[in-house]
């Protein structure tokens, strides 16, 4: 049975590609975005299951595990830590910060209130700061509107004629692709923004993928994936750097 | 025995940079290495016979031009010899003018892997392929955009979204073309076709509302090695659009890619007149009065004549001494990167022949009157007041900002009441904080311009020669 012909399964991998999208948008916490990299690799995998031949999967699949295992790196170096989001939330003190296991940490103080809180030494703080109401409402209400014009566009039977693929293929994609730009219009932090563009990358992939079915474009996008990865891991290992010394932890 | 003409491209660029990342704690010899590699490089590009058998070492060698891998080519043929040679050129005078200035160490390195990829590239068939090299190269230019001495990075993180955004327009867009010849409705193929390579390449190539990554990185990365991104990139992405203009004979005339394209490189240019006369540091400066002198190079294509693209050929050729004098200037007024106005007040009279090769080099760039750019934007004016007055009138407001902007940033420059009195420079220790090197260098670059924007006779033949000797573009 092809398993992306069904239903359900088209439904619950949209659902996973939008929840992804989401938590991609809202979560500050690395081991998260790392596992929603994951997540949005498997779905992938599952449908090129059914679009490309074994041996195309298989590649794709190996790039998949390469491309997230760099971001996993890439977290596990920076200890975690989303650092110039947290460094402005410090010095902008716009986000709460909290500390959780004061006993182990080092200080640093907010500079909105004068406050003291604690900081990890591994620096796993990036999870306790919780993004605004306003933030998260306009986040959210992004990702239910890109969804849908995703979808509606997909739907176009001006889109239809243009690629002729079929709809649930490109309603995933679009959806991928559309949250993959908000993700990287949102953030400056080279590490999300990394993630978005991989989330993009995807999504095109999908649909390029299917209609370009050679070893040569899929060897091509897979050392654009990780050299994306690499780019992104390495912007991220810089300023991680910069700030690791400048904040003294 | 045989040679593959793409892979010794390839090959020696590889060789090239991994002895320059060994003797990386010598930035001359570094320098030395990429010299010696773009020079055997541009020798090899334009004298290297097609297909025939030579005599090398006692052996006879066949030359193989084409480089086969999984159904897909890079090819090394005449029509792309003009490109390699304009690449390798442009690649030996920044690397020469590095010598006068601190650089980091991954600029030499990664700039020949960047060279590499550029290479690759051009060599690349199709045409759409080389979109995938373009998103690799802009992942590998970060590197030169961003260490941990210039730790900021939405320079070059916009780059890297920039062109992960645009590449899928143009693969999407060949993907378009290699079946409208089969499809029913190939007039609106090829219209769709057109809508997306245009906007695939406005992206690509910074135009306005894509434009912000570049003065960004001039600003905050260290300016010679962004002057050189900005100035490769470009150069990879206008050869792809050359390539593809050969390759797709009808979209130099079609209205969608005219009107995106014409529109889309006026916008960059007066938006960049706008936002330059507001600047108060020399790295955004450069940075938009780049990106006005790229939107007066996207102008020459949209005009129908042949005479207009290799117009715009020669912008693209003459822009590189000006850019790199002007890196030369600033990596010596500002080596800790802070090139604001206020911080650069009064330096004039420490480093004068830095700051006269700043000023020399931007001004060269927007093609002001007695530089060696004047010639070439008084006939890209003639152009464009008969079939563009619109795109005129955008370039010459953007120039008069500019202009503006540098004088503004002359006068600080010029301050002698910023220096305290202990530090006013007597004549005779006028050129003292300003290495040999430097001086040398800044004095040759600053006259060349000079001279050659007099006496423009003794050199645009070369650069018209260049141009026209893109086949592509002959018609």
């Amino acid at each position: 049975m092809e398993l992306f012909e069904t239903t359900l399964f088209f439904w619950l991998a949209l659902a996973t590609i939008v929840a992804s999208g989401a938590a991609l948008l809202l979560l500050r916490d690395r081991r998260a975005q790392v596992a929603i990299i994951f997540i949005i690799f498997l779905v992938s995998i599952l449908v090129f299951i059914s679009t490309l031949p074994s041996y195309l999967v298989l590649a794709k699949a190996i790039t998949a595990i390469i491309v997230a295992l760099m971001f996993f790196a890439t977290a596990w170096q920076v200890h975690w830590i989303e650092t110039p989001e947290l460094s402005s939330a410090i010095e902008s003190g716009t986000m709460s910060i909290q500390a959780v296991n004061p006993d182990e940490l080092p200080v640093i103080e907010d500079a909105a209130g004068g406050q003291t809180f604690t900081m990890p030494d591994h620096a796993r703080q990036s999870w306790l700061a919780a993004p605004q109401l306003s933030t998260l409402i306009f986040r959210s209400l992004i990702v239910v509107f890109l969804t849908i014009v995703a979808i509606r566009v997909a739907r176009f039977d001006a889109t239809a004629s243009m690629l002729g693929l079929d709809a649930s293929i490109m309603s995933i994609s679009f959806v991928m692709i559309a949250l993959g730009i908000a993700v990287v219009g949102l953030t400056e932090a080279p590490f999300r923004a990394g993630l978005g563009m991989i989330m993009l990358l995807t999504g095109f992939d999908l649909v390029y993928a299917t209609l370009q079915p050679s070893l040569a474009v899929v060897a091509l996008l897979a050392v654009v994936n990780i050299s994306v990865a690499l780019g992104s891991g390495y912007l991220t290992l810089v300023r991680a750097e910069r700030f690791l010394e400048t904040a003294d932890f | 025995m045989a040679l593959n003409i793409p892979l010794v491209f390839l090959f020696l660029l590889i060789v090239g940079a991994i002895i320059s990342w060994v003797v990386g704690r010598w930035q001359t010899a570094q320098l030395g290495v990429a010299l010696l590699t773009t020079l055997i490089l541009l020798i090899f590009t334009t004298q290297v016979p097609l297909e025939s058998n030579v005599l090398a070492l006692g052996q006879s060698v066949i030359l193989q031009p084409v480089f086969n891998f999984v159904g897909r080519s890079l090819t090394f043929s005449d029509q792309v010899r003009p490109a390699l040679t304009v690449l390798f050129l442009m690649a030996m005078l920044f690397f020469i003018g590095g010598f006068s200035i601190q650089l980091e160490r991954t600029f030499v390195t990664g700039g020949l892997l960047v060279l590499m990829l550029v290479a690759a590239t051009i060599l690349v068939k199709p045409f759409q392929f080389a979109a995938l090299f373009l998103q690799i190269l802009a992942a590998l230019a970060v590197f030169l955009l961003s260490d941990v001495v210039h730790f900021k990075t939405r320079g070059a993180l916009r780059l890297l979204v920039f062109f992960t955004i645009g590449v899928p327009f143009v693969l999407l867009a060949g993907w378009q073309l290699e079946g409208a010849g089969n499809a029913t409705n190939g007039v609106d193929i090829l219209d769709q076709a057109a809508l997306l390579l245009s906007i695939g390449f406005l992206i690509l190539l910074s135009v306005f509302p894509f434009h912000s990554w570049v003065p960004v990185a001039l600003e905050e990365a260290n300016s010679y090695a962004a002057a050189f991104v900005v100035t490769v990139v470009n150069l990879a992405v206008i050869f792809v659009l050359i390539s593809s203009l050969a390759d797709i004979d009808w979209l130099r005339s079609n209205y969608i890619f005219q009107s995106v394209f014409g529109w889309g490189a006026i916008a960059t240019i007066v938006i960049s007149g706008i936002f330059a006369v507001g600047q108060r540091s020399y790295g955004r400066l450069m940075g938009y009065a780049l990106l006005s002198d790229l939107g007066a190079t996207y102008l020459t294509f949209t005009l129908t004549d042949y005479t207009s693209y290799q117009l715009g050929l020669v912008l693209l050729i003459i822009r590189v001494p000006a850019v790199v004098l002007w890196g030369i200037g600033i990596g010596a007024l500002a080596p800790d990167g802070d090139d604001s106005f206020e911080a650069l007040r009064g330096l004039a009279w420490r480093k004068p022949f830095s700051a006269l090769a700043v000023f020399i080099g931007g001004l060269s760039l927007i093609g002001f009157p007695l530089t060696i750019s004047f010639p070439v934007r008084w006939q890209l004016y003639q152009a464009l007041i008969v079939s563009n007055a619109w795109g005129a009138y955008a370039l010459m407001l953007a120039s008069v900002c500019i202009i503006l902007a540098y004088a503004r940033g002359a006068r600080l420059l010029l301050d002698r009441s910023a220096l305290p009195e202990s530090e006013t420079p007597s004549d005779s220790d006028l050129v003292a904080a300003e290495s040999p090197v430097n001086t040398v260098m800044c004095i040759i670059g600053a006259a060349a311009l000079l001279i050659f924007g007099i006496f423009p006779q003794f050199i645009l033949p070369i650069f018209t020669a260049l141009a026209q000797s893109f086949p592509q573009l002959v018609g």
